[in-house]
């Protein structure tokens, strides 16, 4: 995405941000203005029933979390073993979504953290439910992110069942994505869930991608249409992680 | 009407034209209805630039174009080159358009519109590697059957206003 002229023009990029920013955000305000009087106006049954949603979702992750803890120990106790180096890391910062490219052909968004904050071309950015995508352009305070769901986007995913690995790619569709170049002897199973393999080390290891959906064999053919769920939530989220992965923010 | 006023008020139809450009639907919305979107400022450029030759000049249409590049992540240049294309065919139609019958004008700012997604498209595959496709003639109808209705308005804001 990084090109010789971008470099030599980012001075003036940086510049036209500035005044580039509000207008982005007045674009944005019927959105978040919209967010707003919902949460204003929500009735107190309404905010008790989430309340008491919220709770229990806290008491499975604080469960989810311990047993998480002792496996992460293992993990790192079985890794020094093998002298190999920790692979998740924990650094990540929190940003909001403060734009959504209107170009129905790209899946990209902006969101409210940039280089002073840290960021950089190529981070990987998760959401509360699994991989989102990644980090391709900054500006001082704001970052372009490309979703994974763009038909430009590729993840190097393995399948959590068997190991099998493939390349899952963007269709432009918020709800699904592509495995290329699968055999029809694949061991791949409609539920199977995917997560990113940590080849290509952009992404780390380990991060819910999606589920096979769909598995299409067609004996002519010498590839499989294979088409998976997306784990994040992509559409609805307004709020990302971006992961330090061994940087500091 | 004292001058800066008018300024201020072709300046804030830019600046609304940005913002329709960089507003988003909303996500309950289906994808197909943004292929439906005008090109908003080929629309305001074009305008004002058969209304106010002399005054819309290529550095703040340059400008406009430059701003919309950052907010919609197009290489730098893209739009600036596309809406003073946009305004530079305005410069030289300026005194036929208006003779032209609604069909005439919706039939040229087809072409306009037609060129610049094209343009954007070849920049967009160049640099960004989006796929070419022939959605951008569903995109440049719709821009130009917007025009006999943005053109109305925005006559309507210059007499008001009394742009000269």
């Amino acid at each position: 995405m990084e090109s010789y002229n971008e470099t030599l023009l980012d001075p003036l990029k940086q510049g036209v941000a500035i005044v580039a920013r509000p207008i982005q955000s007045i674009a944005e305000a019927p959105y978040f203005l919209t967010d707003a009087s919902i949460d204003f106006f929500s009735s107190r049954n309404n905010l008790q029933k989430e309340n008491s949603i919220l709770e229990n979702r806290i008491r499975e992750l604080s469960y989810g979390s311990q047993r998480l803890a002792a496996v992460e120990s293992e993990n790192t106790r079985l890794r020094e073993l093998l002298g190999s180096r920790k692979r998740l890391s924990g650094d990540v910062l929190v940003a909001e979504i403060v734009g959504i490219d209107p170009n129905i052909q790209r899946r990209e968004v902006v969101i409210d953290k940039g280089t002073v904050d840290g960021v950089r071309v190529r981070q990987a950015v998760i959401e509360a439910e699994g991989l989102f995508g990644q980090v391709i352009a900054t500006t001082r305070s704001s970052a372009r992110v490309l979703m994974v769901s763009d038909p430009r986007h590729a993840i190097p995913v393995e399948v959590v069942r068997s190991g099998f690995r493939s390349i899952a790619v963007g269709m432009g569709l918020s709800d699904r994505l592509y495995l290329e170049n699968v055999s029809t002897t694949a061991d791949l199973i409609i539920g199977d869930v995917l997560v990113s393999s940590g080849l290509g080390e952009r992404f780390p290891r380990g991060y819910p991608v999606g589920e096979v959906r769909s598995v299409d064999i067609d004996p002519a053919r010498n590839y499989a249409d294979v088409y998976t769920s997306i784990q994040a939530r992509l559409d609805t989220s307004r709020h990302v992680l971006i992961l330090f992965d061994g940087m500091a923010p | 009407m004292n001058t800066p006023v008018r300024g201020i008020v072709v300046l804030l139809i830019l600046l609304i034209g940005l913002l329709l450009t960089v507003g988003h639907l909303p996500r309950v919305l289906p994808d197909w209805i943004g292929w439906l979107r005008p090109e908003w400022m080929v629309l305001i450029c074009f305008f004002w630039a058969i209304e106010l030759p002399e005054r819309i000049g290529l550095v703040s249409v340059w400008a406009c174009g430059s701003v919309m590049d950052v907010m919609v992540g197009d290489a730098i240049g893209t739009n600036g080159a596309c809406l003073a294309l946009v305004s530079f065919v305005g410069w030289k139609l300026q005194s036929r358009v208006s003779l032209y019958s609604p069909f005439q004008q919706i039939a040229l700012m087809f072409v306009i519109s037609l060129g610049v997604l094209w343009i954007k498209a070849v920049i967009d595959n160049l640099f960004n590697g989006v796929a070419f496709t022939t959605h951008i003639l569903v995109n440049a109808a719709c821009t130009s059957l917007w025009w006999i209705l943005i053109s109305r308005v925005l006559g309507r804001v210059k007499t008001r206003f009394d742009i000269r």
